[in-house]
């Protein structure tokens, strides 16, 4: 048998091991959360998940991965084969090498548009010049492929270039090992990310004083105030933690990973709470002191929570380049700190990824060029629908099955096997084995019943609340934009009316009328209008064509009264005429049904892949090859 | 600001700062055992 592969240095475990939990969750995932869920309400059940799930599991999946490896398995199903001896338990280990590959095969979009941005940034293409307005709302939006209007991208091919580079970057650091890859680039890239959020946060912070439409002050505020009748609400639970498992990488079966590299006598208690505090220092403190505050000076604290509801990382996307792009010196900052946010992704997705290959080398024995290449393959393929099917809400779907529910599911799973069959007391013993901190001995029973027992509550929450809400069936959804944005130089503006009100009523009466004609047609239906804006707020429809499907649904008269309700028109920035204008609307009803049915099956083919994968190779094994 | 929001900040940051410093001075100094 060769020699295992170990890790250089313990200070690069460390590194490492923090690389692997800093990632896009803390400074972008975290502040987006916070703001759909209520700001302060969300800090509540954020910081109980951390105490009952976060630090209980965080031990546990050392304790494991480190258990595991003394046998050589470097992999969840090896690992929870030896904590229990039932045919059953590699399956369910298996979880633990599937959930992350499909975690990746989205989390890598994310990390390409860091990467882009970062390029954008460099060339100054987000920086308005009297020929092009960038409305960097819809300039995130199109490069994602979001958006029914092509004003900046013509195309997905900028996504698609930056993707493929992305994924190509992760499987060379994987192909290349721990110590000189994962190690190496922890190393490189976790001092320097630090660096640069403590100055930034220094810049957000002295910001407050310019004539601008909120302070720092405003941000914090929003998230730190509590909302105590949200603790009523399960959705805010289901988020809180499954917020907690994205950011700690629990979960995912790549700490069990991570630590299975260790010695015996290695510690992993305090290494453990280095890992699940160093990220929450770079989460609560800079992922606070960042992207909201500056959405709160830029846009107004009245707006975070529309700007957060474009998608759980606008705020990082959208007011992060508005800040850059007002402070001297865009190429260099702006550049730097995209090509930083990418690095924390980078470290994360290359470590989540790691129980992949492992899984291909140590389980599979292939060597690792093959296990490297095959999940490059795997990668590749399963990132396609992600960004071409992004508009139908693919990316989401993905999200919320393998980097929320997924996560919880496995840790429940994980939990239950390490506390009540492998057995709390052998547990407790091997997780203190040349430990170099003592976990209060509360932990114990927080382990033993709380954690599997509130999983599971959260879990059967989530499931009553979707069932009696029909939140699983995709319905079709309305979006519309203006064609040759960047002719535009101002804002345009839409205010939605009170919920409960009429005229909310009547929006959501106009936008059931055009799902109920996609649910007809089975397909997209799209319409198009010419619609003039007076300085007033006068809005009137004056060419009108839509699909002929569409048609009987929604008309001209329809659309001028969706716009007037939501009191949408013109602010040009200061200094530009204003007067009259005329603009294009295009406007889509997207079927988002087969779209969404897809990725769920494509979900469920991989997690088969790799049961069918274990089962083989657990037969092989048993016949002695 | 809201008092229960600094309060709360105050709370969270130190907590979570006062840990971090803890876990890197033990992790650097102490011997492995």
């Amino acid at each position: 048998m060769t020699e295992r592969e170990r890790w250089g240095t313990r200070i690069g475990l460390v590194l490492a091991a923090a690389g692997n939990a800093v990632g896009i969750g803390n400074l972008l995932r975290f502040p987006s959360q916070a703001a759909q869920n209520g700001g302060g309400a969300f800090i509540i059940p954020y910081f109980l998940s951390l105490l009952f799930f976060g630090l209980p599991m965080m031990w546990v999946a050392w304790t494991i991965g480190r258990f595991g490896g003394q046998f050589g398995h470097t992999s969840t199903p090896g690992m929870f084969d030896k904590l229990w001896k039932a045919p059953i338990s590699k399956y369910l280990g298996t979880i633990g090498v599937a959930l992350p590959l499909l975690f990746c095969l989205y989390y890598t979009y994310i990390e390409s548009w860091c990467l882009a941005y970062s390029f954008f940034s460099l060339t100054g293409d987000y920086v308005s010049t009297p020929e092009r307005y960038v409305d960097l709302a819809v300039y995130y939006n199109e490069f994602l492929g979001g958006a029914p209007t092509h004003s900046y991208f013509p195309g997905l091919n900028a996504a698609l270039v930056f993707t493929f580079v992305t994924v190509l970057l992760n499987i060379w650091v994987l192909y290349r090992g721990v110590a000189k890859g994962i190690e190496l680039l922890a190393k490189i890239a976790m001092p320097l990310l630090i660096l640069f959020c403590m100055i930034l946060a220094v810049r957000v912070f002295t910001l407050a004083d310019g004539g601008l439409k909120g302070t720092v002050w405003d941000g914090l505020n929003f998230i730190f105030t509590p909302d105590f009748s949200a603790l009523t609400n399960w959705n805010v639970w289901m988020a809180a933690a499954g917020q907690i498992f994205f950011t700690l990488s629990i979960g995912f079966g790549s700490i069990e990973c991570f630590a299975s590299y260790l010695r015996e006598n290695d510690d992993v208690t305090l290494a453990g709470l280095t890992t699940a505090s160093t990220n929450e220092f770079v989460e609560v403190i800079f992922g606070s002191a960042i992207a909201i505050p500056a959405a709160a000076i830029y846009f107004g604290p009245g707006r975070i929570v529309e700007i957060a509801s474009g998608g759980s990382y606008a705020i990082g996307l959208v007011s992060m380049p508005e800040i850059l792009r007002n402070l001297p010196g865009l190429g260099l900052f702006g550049s730097i700190w995209f090509l930083l946010l990418f690095f924390a992704a980078f470290t994360s997705s290359v470590a989540v990824s790691q129980p992949v290959v492992a899984f291909l080398q140590d389980e599979g024995k292939l060597p690792k060029a093959a296990a490297a290449g095959l999940v490059g393959i795997f990668w590749l393929i399963g990132t396609l629908p992600v960004i071409y099917f992004y508009k139908y809400g693919v990316f989401t779907e993905m999200d919320f099955w393998a980097g929320t529910i997924g996560l919880v599911v496995f840790a429940a799973i994980e939990a239950i096997v390490f506390s009540w069959i492998f057995g709390m007391a052998k547990g407790w013993a091997e997780m203190h084995r040349g430990a170099q901190f003592q976990v209060p001995r509360l932990f114990f029973y927080i382990i033993r019943y709380v954690t599997p027992v509130a999983l599971l509550a959260i879990l059967f929450g989530w499931y009553y609340n979707a069932i009696s809400t029909n939140a699983l069936i995709p319905t079709p959804q309305v979006q519309w934009g203006v064609a040759e944005r960047h002719r535009y130089h101002g804002e345009f503006v839409t205010r939605a009316p009170a919920p409960g009100s009429p005229e909310a009523g009547e929006v959501q009466r106009i936008q059931d009328q055009i799902a109920q004609a996609v649910e007809e047609a089975r397909r997209d239906v799209t319409a198009w209008a010419d619609v003039r804006l007076g300085p007033n707020g006068q809005v009137s429809v004056v060419g009108f064509e839509a699909d002929p499907r569409l048609r009987p649904y929604f008309s001209s008269a329809d659309l001028e009264q969706l716009l007037r309700l939501q009191q949408f028109h013109f602010e040009p920035v200061a200094g530009q005429p204003g007067g009259e204008i005329e603009i294009t609307i295009p406007l889509e009803g997207l079927n988002r049904e087969p779209y969404i049915y897809m990725i769920r099956v494509v979900m469920l083919m991989y997690l088969l892949t790799f049961l069918l994968l274990t089962r083989a190779l657990w037969q092989r094994r048993r016949a002695g090859h | 600001m809201n008092p229960l929001a600094a309060m709360l900040l105050i709370l969270s940051w130190g907590v979570i700062a006062v840990t971090t410093v803890w876990c890197f001075y033990r992790m650097l100094t102490e011997k492995k055992k």
